[in-house]
């Protein structure tokens, strides 16, 4: 219980897709100006990850070994697709904001990179588990990003308005993408430096 | 060989499941897509006449009937043809977006140019709406640009359809971008102008905007377009002029 515990929880923070493997970095520059798109591409690429993952890991003892990289390739775009129809038939507004960014969940490396480094030779309800955690950690990052520019570049969150325009001026560079890499970085020095164990243990 | 053979089965069964899964999903989905499209169309097409709509971040704050019910009542549309000639027969609903978008390769014409016509319910006044789109870097640009009742001032201008790189060329749909176009002129003593996009900071001129800085060609693609389309509006538009 406790291992399978710890595959949730270790990207969360320890192995963190974004701030310790520094995969799917560009989605999170390019999705993250406000809270309300970073939450959608988490859960779209959470749900993504999760689906190709479960696939990839019922499928591991048929998939020929010399086109596995081919049949992952075409797993994660059918999911993908699916997920953008849904989204443009469900959610019209959001799917326009993200537009380009939907396709490009098929190179986010995430997906590749959990399906090829673990559904491969992991029964599907841990290949599910290290999709959640995965994806989860995917999101704190998106969101703790998208809460940052949101709320220095326009000054609200999610949307609300939380520092008025009569006394804040929003920082533009914040919703520029550089904004987005100053903050990336932080949060890479901050976790490396304060949170994470096994840089500490090294030392 | 029996190796092979399971590679290329397999291949097989993988690609039938998947394109099967997506025709299926694609099919169910196109009505409820295609009603998205068109809300969006209708909601343009309001928002560029400055019909209250949207609130102030872009989300619509009426219901489907009240859209349609505004759509209906507020506006008329007439379809022109390539040589700015009023097509009788034809209704602007029955225009594929093909038709109003895809120029024709020998002749840079489109099939057919839409114009909707708002009655302001206040001041009765009339406001033009037109059809614009054409090539920006990537992508096909298209939207509406509102004309006042002199048929020369610009009321506005939205574009609802682009691939733009967000950030970039995608500042287009953006209303810093959009409110630049509004009070500048098509005319001047009576004669059509070219409308120019300029570098960020050029002289004020009341037949040219600010372009957007880092997306020149995107700039150089709706300004061709524009200007290409205003040609062919401005035909039957001279027609109105000489009536009022």
């Amino acid at each position: 219980m406790a291992k399978l515990r710890k595959i949730v929880t270790d990207p969360l923070a320890d192995n963190n897709p974004v701030t310790w493997q520094v995969l799917g970095v560009c989605s999170a520059l390019a999705v993250t100006t406000k809270v309300s798109t970073a939450v959608v591409m988490s859960l779209a690429l959470t749900v993504v990850l999760c689906c190709s993952n479960v696939v990839i890991s019922l499928l591991r003892n048929m998939i020929p070994n010399k086109i596995r990289m081919i049949v992952e390739l075409c797993v994660i775009a059918t999911l993908v697709i699916l997920a953008d129809l849904l989204l443009r038939a469900f959610v019209y507004d959001i799917s326009k904001q993200l537009s380009v960014f939907v396709g490009l969940i098929i190179t986010n490396c995430i997906v590749m990179g959990r399906a090829e480094a673990y559904a491969l030779q992991n029964p599907p309800l841990k290949s599910l588990l290290d999709a959640l955690g995965n994806g989860f950690g995917y999101s704190i990052i998106l969101i703790a990003v998208a809460s940052f520019r949101e709320l220095l570049g326009s000054g609200s969150w999610y949307g609300m308005t939380v520092l008025s325009e009569s006394w804040y001026t929003g920082n533009t560079l914040m919703l520029l993408p550089p904004g987005a890499f100053v903050i990336i970085g932080l949060l890479i020095w901050f976790q490396r430096t304060f949170i994470s164990k096994t840089l500490r243990e090294e030392d | 060989m029996r190796d092979q053979a399971k590679i290329v089965i397999f291949a097989t069964v993988v690609c039938l499941v998947c394109s099967i899964l997506l025709a299926l999903v694609s099919t169910a989905l196109a009505p409820r897509q295609a009603r998205n499209k068109a809300n969006d169309v209708k909601t343009k097409v309001l928002q560029v006449f400055g019909a209250a709509v949207t609130d102030e971040k872009g989300k619509l704050c009426v219901s489907q009937d009240e859209l349609d019910a505004l759509f209906a009542t507020r506006i008329t549309g007439i379809v022109l043809d390539a040589e700015g000639q009023l097509v009788a027969d034809r209704a602007v609903e029955t225009l594929t977006p093909q038709q109003i978008s895809d120029r024709d390769k020998a002749t840079g014409m489109k099939a057919f140019y839409p114009v909707y016509v708002y009655v302001d319910p206040g001041t009765s006044e009339k406001q033009y709406a037109i059809h614009v789109s054409g090539k920006g870097l990537w992508s096909t640009i298209k939207g509406f640009m509102a004309l006042k009742d002199d048929l020369s001032t610009i009321a506005g201008i939205v574009f609802y359809e682009h691939q733009e790189t967000p950030g970039l060329g995608g500042e287009v749909e953006k209303p810093y971008f959009q409110d630049r176009f509004k009070g500048k002129q098509w005319l001047e003593d009576g004669k059509r102008c070219e409308f120019q996009i300029t570098k960020p900071g050029g002289a004020p001129n009341p037949h040219a905007v600010d372009g957007i800085t880092a997306a020149t060609m995107t700039c150089l693609g709706v300004e061709d377009f524009l200007n290409a389309d205003f040609c062919v509006y401005n035909r039957y538009f001279e027609k109105l002029r000489m009536q009022q």
